[in-house]
């Protein structure tokens, strides 16, 4: 066995880092008990919320009778809408509610907006600021509706002053959910109800949900005052930068916020890939964090390296998967099948492993969306797993052994974590294009919910290195949400 | 919204419940991953003993 051979066994092992690393959280995220309670107390600053809100109509009436009805003292609780010069019913909606409920409810207005979310709320906290009156600013979507303890089991971590921000548990409730909807419920339990313990654990977060975040008035301060308005990823930044300033970051499972996300496949992709540039620009600008504990701290840990890289550079390990698993193919057949089998049956333990443990983690969810979560990684796949679990099985499709079309079936299974990013980006113009869209959830269902969000990630890169315009895409909401009303 | 009137005391007691129930409910969430995770690699064990 050459250097060559063994460098690209390599290749394609390296494909299965990001599903440990996707084990390694949940086993973390399963400790927080370990942790858990120790700094928290009844704890009631003065909160300011913030709620940009650009042509909120459908919403924003809702969301503010939710936000005088929570739990938490009415004297310490101001709310802010920052309208951003909206051209529908917002202002006099807001104007109607701050007259409902006078001192609690506010209306700022922004007669020249469209400069995206950051620099909406930027106008709201320089307002709160010079009111000199909070203590904490929330920051919340127009959209979403907190649970009525929500706010008060965020602040209650603040009672640790070490602790500079805190974010809530995002999870999907559109009312009726659509397919789209429930694969999104399922992928917030991966990425926030476990990501987030395990980050909690860790003692270091990539990010506040944007939906919702708590902020001290010192974290605050300490990054100036500010919201980051250079990139797509203004939550990360602030973030990023609340820990560098020596502040701790902590996810508080039991605040839960319903958020209503896209029902379509465009309004997902424009969402995600928003996110996904602003990762990029994300790494780019925290280029001397990254596993740079003197200058990282905590952030610049191996643990963390692991958690970012795994999400950012998916393409690229599954690529190189794809590319190292067939060129062994070319040169040693034997040799790339006990790869392929070791490969696979880490993929077989992580899907099994990460899997069942969401079910666990949030078993309310889990009930609304429990087989979007099988259907996880698309059908080909889920027959790939199988396959890998008992190869004997390729036997009945009845084909030579020695002939060419077993070649060609090998090295579809071989290059299908490559492809299956490619088979995502066609389903995603099938729907851009609205031909068959009856076609689009069956095919998604095929090629599988996990290869559409790594050709999100991939095609964000792309549009980095082409320099693309940066936009502030706003995700069309209805306001139907079930569990919060 | 909560009466600002209202006692410490009574507040710091539902506090108190409130949080001993969530401890418990992590504590599960610690003893179901570890089952978890015995199970599927046990599963995966027996499957390479088998294969």
């Amino acid at each position: 066995m050459g250097a060559l051979e063994w460098l690209l066994a390599g290749l394609a092992l390296a494909g299965a880092i990001p599903p440990l690393v996707g084990c390694y959280q949940f086993a973390l995220a399963a400790l927080q008990r370990l942790r858990f309670g120790r700094s928290i107390a009844p704890f009631y600053p003065r909160v300011a919320i913030v709620v940009p809100a650009w042509n909120e109509g459908a919403v924003i009436a809702r969301t503010l009778d939710r936000l005088v009805e929570l739990e938490y003292p009415a004297d310490r609780l101001r709310i802010y809408v920052v309208d951003d010069a909206s051209t529908d019913e917002t202002p006099e909606l807001v104007r109607a509610k701050a007259v409902e409920y006078p001192g609690a409810v506010f209306h700022l207005r922004r007669e020249s907006g469209g400069e995206g979310k950051a620099a909406t709320i930027n106008h709201g906290l320089e307002h709160i600021r010079s009111e000199d009156w909070y203590e904490a600013v929330l920051i919340i979507d127009a959209d979403v509706i907190l649970t009525l303890s929500a706010l008060r089991m965020m602040t209650r971590r603040l009672s640790d002053p070490a602790v500079g921000a805190v974010t809530a548990y995002i999870k999907e409730g559109s009312e009726p959910s659509g397919y789209l909807n429930r694969f999104v419920a399922f992928e917030y339990i991966t990425a926030q109800a476990a990501a987030r313990r395990a980050q909690n654990v860790l003692g270091v977060h990539a990010c506040l949900a944007g939906g919702s975040q708590l902020i001290t008035r010192d974290a605050l301060d300490s990054i100036g005052g500010r919201i980051d308005t250079t990139t797509l990823a203004e939550d990360t930044v602030t973030t990023f930068k609340i820990q560098l300033a020596g502040k701790r970051v902590v996810f508080e499972p039991n605040a839960i916020v319903w958020a209503e996300e896209p029902r379509e496949l465009e309004g997902l992709w424009k969402q995600r890939l928003r996110w996904g540039r602003g990762n990029v620009q994300v790494t780019r600008k925290f280029s001397d964090v990254w596993l740079r504990r003197d200058t990282g701290g905590r952030l610049g840990g191996l643990s963390f390296a692991l958690i970012w890289f795994s999400v950012t550079l998916m393409p690229l390990f599954m690529i190189g998967a794809s590319v190292g698993l067939i060129s062994l193919y070319l040169i040693d057949r034997d040799f790339s099948a006990d790869v392929f089998q070791t490969l696979w049956a880490i993929n077989v333990f992580t899907y099994l492993f990460i899997t069942i443990s969401s079910f666990s983690v949030d078993p309310q969810t889990s009930k609304r969306c429990w087989f979007e979560g099988l259907m996880f990684p698309g059908v080909i796949s889920l027959l790939i797993i199988i396959y890998a679990s008992y190869p004997p099985l390729l036997s009945v499709l009845d084909i030579d052994p020695a002939s060419a079309e077993l070649s060609v079936v090998i090295i579809a299974i071989y290059a299908w974590l490559s492809l299956s990013m490619l088979a995502a980006f066609g389903v995603r113009c099938l729907a851009r294009s609205g031909r068959f869209p009856a076609l689009v959830a069956p095919l998604l269902y095929i090629v599988g919910y996990g290869p559409l969000l790594t050709a999100m990630t991939a095609v964000s890169y792309i549009k980095e290195l082409q320099g693309a315009e940066m936009r502030w895409d706003k995700t069309e909401k209805t306001g139907r949400l079930k569990e919060a009303l | 919204m909560i009466d600002s009137g209202e006692s410490d005391r009574a507040r710091e007691r539902d506090f108190e419940a409130e949080l001993t129930l969530q401890r418990r409910a992590e504590l599960m969430l610690m003893l179901r991953g570890g089952a978890i995770l015995l199970a599927v690699t046990a599963l995966v064990v027996v499957r390479s003993l088998l294969l």
